[in-house]
């Protein structure tokens, strides 16, 4: 019954949740669209419509990490992963770093160059920029 | 004398015709045991090596699959599963690498394969299996060996269909040569035949001619002549008595 009132509420909780999505300064756009979004995360594209270079960066787990896949990736976090798994079995592409914190996933996108990654809220540290989602 | 030069010349004629007939039989065998020779060496030797590759390259792709399996579904047992096909790819390898009578070329080309094989598997269980306990935390370098061995599975795979398609080929080739070999062969038995038939008939014909149709005209000829003396002497003989 326990479990059954937690799946519920991390269910509630990711309809609910909002995702900030945050890159490194080097990205010169400041929105990109949901396609872009979901190319980028499903590791199918690896520019924006701008030419700016980008890496997708995971959180590990969440309600802010489930609302991102629900909404602009369309796969469940298990899916996912067995799609990097996929791309990385035959060669096609590599497992994008995940984080267990959103303190973690700013530091990495605030250090490396093109990273792009989503928050449950906007950072109060600096280093990232905010992208907007046309 | 007469009569043994035309029995000469008739049973000239018949040795003609029985001495092509033999050549024609005898370029039949000699060219039977040929195609028995290259059949032979066709079904044991080009058929199953075209197999055994064949077989080789549907065991290599099912150990694939049991990699990717492996992999995807996290399953230990594909893993094993996954080594023995890869054993049924060697074995099918060696054993046709082994058979009588296989060009050297085609034998070197097997055995490389094998090695690449046996290569290329033993890396697959590595790194697929580092893959299946990292259970999709992998390190960048198990990534990377990931990689270098999917384009190294590519280049096997490929290599493997192409080596199956050549032994194929191979085969067609023979089965083809064999074919003509065939034709040809039924050609110059009927062009031996026909030609004997041919001498012996002129043979025979000039021997009818010349001995029996000439003599018979010359003495129908001979008689034609002499009755014609007869007449001509009897009408004679009748002026005569009539002048009387």
């Amino acid at each position: 019954m326990k479990n059954l009132l937690a799946f519920f509420l991390v269910g509630v909780s990711a309809c609910f949740a909002e995702v900030v999505i945050v890159a490194n300064p080097s990205v010169k756009a400041t929105a990109v669209s949901a396609d872009e979004l979901k190319q980028v995360f499903l590791g199918s594209k690896a520019t924006l419509g701008d030419g700016s270079a980008v890496e997708p960066v995971l959180a590990q787990s969440g309600a802010a990490h489930e609302a991102f896949l629900k909404t602009y990736v369309g796969k469940s976090d298990p899916a996912l992963r067995n799609h990097f798994k996929s791309l990385v079995f035959t060669g096609k592409g590599s497992m994008p770093k995940s984080f267990a914190t959103d303190a973690e996933i700013v530091a990495f996108v605030a250090k490396t160059k093109g990273a792009i990654g989503y928050l449950a809220a906007a950072p109060s540290a600096g280093g990232v920029k905010l992208l907007t989602v046309k | 004398m007469k009569t043994s030069g035309i029995a000469a010349k008739v049973w000239l004629s018949i040795g003609i015709f029985a001495a092509g007939y033999l050549i024609s039989i005898a370029t039949g065998q000699v060219q039977g045991y040929a195609t028995e020779r290259r059949l032979r060496t066709t079904a044991e030797t080009l058929f199953p090596v075209a197999q055994r590759t064949q077989d080789a390259s549907e065991s290599f792709l099912r150990m694939a699959r049991n990699f990717n399996d492996a992999v995807m579904l996290e399953d230990e047992s594909a893993l094993d599963r996954a080594g023995q096909e890869a054993s049924t790819t060697v074995q099918s390898l060696r054993a046709s690498a082994a058979l009588p009578g296989i060009a050297a070329e085609r034998q070197q080309a097997v055995q490389r394969m094998a090695k690449a094989m046996e290569q290329v598997a033993a890396a697959g269980r590595s790194t697929y299996g580092g893959m299946l306990r990292a259970k999709g935390n992998m390190t960048p370098e198990l990534q990377r060996q990931s990689r270098d061995l999917a384009s190294q599975m590519e280049v096997a795979k490929t290599g493997l269909q192409a080596l199956a398609n050549d032994t194929a080929k191979d085969l067609q080739n023979e089965l083809q040569a064999l074919e003509r070999s065939s034709g040809w062969q039924r050609g110059l038995n009927l062009t031996v035949l026909a030609l004997t038939l041919l001498i012996s008939v002129f043979f025979v014909n000039r021997t009818i001619q010349r001995s029996v149709i000439g003599p018979v005209a010359r003495v129908i000829h001979g008689v034609e002549v002499a009755v014609g003396e007869a007449s001509l002497a009897s009408e004679q003989m009748a002026s005569v008595v009539l002048q009387k």
